[in-house]
């Protein structure tokens, strides 16, 4: 059993406390991610998990309960929130929206200046960030981010985290207003740059379907509650509970569910389409 | 984080007690009045007076007196600087000495006046907003600046901007919000360092956030000329303003108390 990573216990937020505006975001929620796994939190719009992505690194104090990270307490006073920020590295929604530097270079390279790296070592980490994104280094540095396409930005965004090699990646729909090729590229990307890493990561979507392949372990989160968690297989199998939470299931799960029905022996819990077809293939007489 | 918390100026609550339903014509006028009213007088007792009458207001429109009063913290600092320097300048009859000042009678009167108006001006204002939506407000500054029209005032123009500078308030807020802390999760420190580096490091905000304004200002644009948006000529509404019986009590009740007070101003000092 590997070591757990990240940890919460009982973690609740209330946003705009003592104003008309009051919202309880969060309540009650327990997460443990073991180090080096990739977790998914999946949850519909509203139901708090951007709230709570933002907890991992501190950038919001709980107003319930606590966050560890490498089993340091995030609210404890003293501790060193920069050291803690470079530790877990943190894909807003829509990141290509904080790009604000000259050149493409200076844009990848602010994390890393802040961390204070040393002259030789800056442009190595870009290059191999911008690279990890599929974008050439040698034509792409120097220009202006904002002449870049919006995909282009999002991933020079994303290049702008990487290069710092956090520990723990948490990214917050990562693929949002991307297309369907897009989005698997985006993933498959993250995918490889996380392993080559050993990173753990934390990837928040609002559907099952995109991050099944990906991820070894799903929260489900509603209305600021965990409901359920466990591997994404073992989610699939309950396709109620899931269209019930509006999370989406992927077509080749349904038609496995509709095969069952017509009493066809094939498993239901297939969380890609090349399994599926194997599965259907392997029972077909 | 969360830069919403203190700022009260701007913000509207729904609702449908006595002060949400009235005419924002009469609120505007009402306020315009009560204004008046604060920099006509310099003593306790109006001041006094205003203030119980602007807190009845708040508790008729069912707002929370301390998430209301909570208001006033933005500019706490900006009221207490205002009475020191009153009191310490202003000159006059001498109380007492320290340091390289002098504090005087006088000037713990203008102070203290200065400061009560501040308040009174803030609370009355946002008393005003909180219970009057944007379209309500665009409609009564319209409707209130149209007589001006003849001498060339672009009237809705006018209320058109205002009501969209208004609504912008707390997106742009959001939007800083969400800015600051994905600069601050690469890195980024605000409160660090010398003030050139401290005004360095807003760089990495004010550029996304002018990046975001004026994409979001194209978009509302588009969008309103999607919908034939072409300014006020011939525009009609879907609800008019109306002054109601409601109103004119308001009216009656407000104006009853304003002149009460008006006329409430004994000779002598501060606290007569």
């Amino acid at each position: 059993m590997k070591s757990t990573v990240i940890r919460t216990e009982e973690l609740g937020y209330t946003y705009l406390a003592g104003t008309p505006w009051e919202r309880q975001a969060l309540l009650g929620v327990n997460l443990s991610i073991p180090r080096g796994s990739i977790a998914g939190i999946v949850g519909p719009t509203g139901s708090g998990k951007t709230t709570l992505a933002l907890h991992l690194n501190a950038l919001l104090t709980p107003s319930q309960g606590k966050v560890f990270v490498d089993g340091a307490d995030l609210a404890a006073p003293g501790l060193d929130l920069r050291e803690i920020r470079r530790k877990v590295g943190m894909v807003f929604q829509y990141p290509e929206h904080q790009v604000f530097e000259e050149t493409v270079f200076e844009e990848v390279a602010f994390g890393l200046r802040n961390m204070g790296l040393s002259r030789d070592e800056i442009p190595l980490r870009v290059q191999e960030a911008l690279e990890s994104m599929d974008l050439h280094f040698a034509s792409l540095k120097d220009r202006s981010p904002f002449t870049l396409s919006g995909g282009e930005m999002r991933r020079v965004a994303l290049a702008g985290v990487l290069a710092m090699r956090p520990e723990i990646l948490v990214m917050d729909e990562p693929t949002a207003g991307l297309d369907g090729l897009g989005r698997e590229r985006m993933l498959r990307r993250i995918h490889s740059f996380s392993r080559d890493m050993q990173m753990t990561v934390v990837i928040v979507s609002h559907g099952m379907e995109e991050i099944a392949s990906l991820v070894d372990q799903v929260y489900i989160l509603d209305s600021g509650k965990i409901l359920k968690f466990g591997p994404p297989r073992e989610i699939f199998l309950e396709k109620e509970f899931l269209e019930e939470h509006h999370l989406g299931i992927p077509e080749y799960t349904r038609l496995m569910h509709l095969l069952i029905r017509r009493d066809m022996p094939v498993r239901a819990d297939v969380i890609t389409l090349e399994e599926a077809r194997v599965e259907i293939l392997s029972k077909w007489s | 984080m969360e830069l919403m918390k203190n700022i009260t100026l701007g913000q509207f609550i729904p609702g449908d007690s006595l002060v949400h339903r009235l005419d924002p014509r009469v609120k505007i006028a009402l306020l315009f009045l009560i204004m008046v009213q604060i920099f006509a007088t310099d003593r306790l007792l109006p001041y006094g007076l205003l203030m119980v009458f602007i807190l009845l207001a708040a508790v008729l429109a069912k707002l929370k007196l301390k998430f209301f009063i909570r208001g006033l913290k933005p500019i706490l600092i900006l009221i207490a600087i205002t009475f020191f320097f009153n009191a310490v300048f202003a000159g006059g009859r001498p109380l007492v000495s320290f340091w390289k000042f002098t504090l005087t009678a006088e000037g713990l009167h203008l102070g203290a006046a200065m400061s009560l108006r501040l308040i009174l001006l803030i609370l009355s204002t946002s008393l005003l907003t909180l219970t009057t939506s944007p379209i309500q407000m665009t409609d009564a500054l319209e409707s209130l600046l149209s007589p001006f029209r003849r001498v060339g005032l672009p009237a809705h123009e006018l209320a058109m901007m205002t009501t969209i500078a208004l609504r912008f308030i707390p997106l742009m807020l959001e939007e800083t919000e969400k800015i600051m802390k994905a600069q601050m999760a690469r890195g980024a420190e605000f409160e660090r360092g010398s003030l050139y580096r401290r005004a360095r490091s807003l760089i990495p905000i004010l550029v996304p956030l002018f990046v975001h304004a004026f994409r979001h200002a194209e978009e509302l644009a588009v969008a309103m000329e999607a919908r034939c948006y072409r300014g006020g000529e011939g525009r009609t509404r879907l609800k008019t303003l109306r002054v109601s019986s409601l109103d004119l009590w308001a009216c009656l009740w407000a104006g009853a108390i304003l002149v009460l007070i008006a006329t409430f101003h004994p000779p002598g000092g501060f606290f007569h």
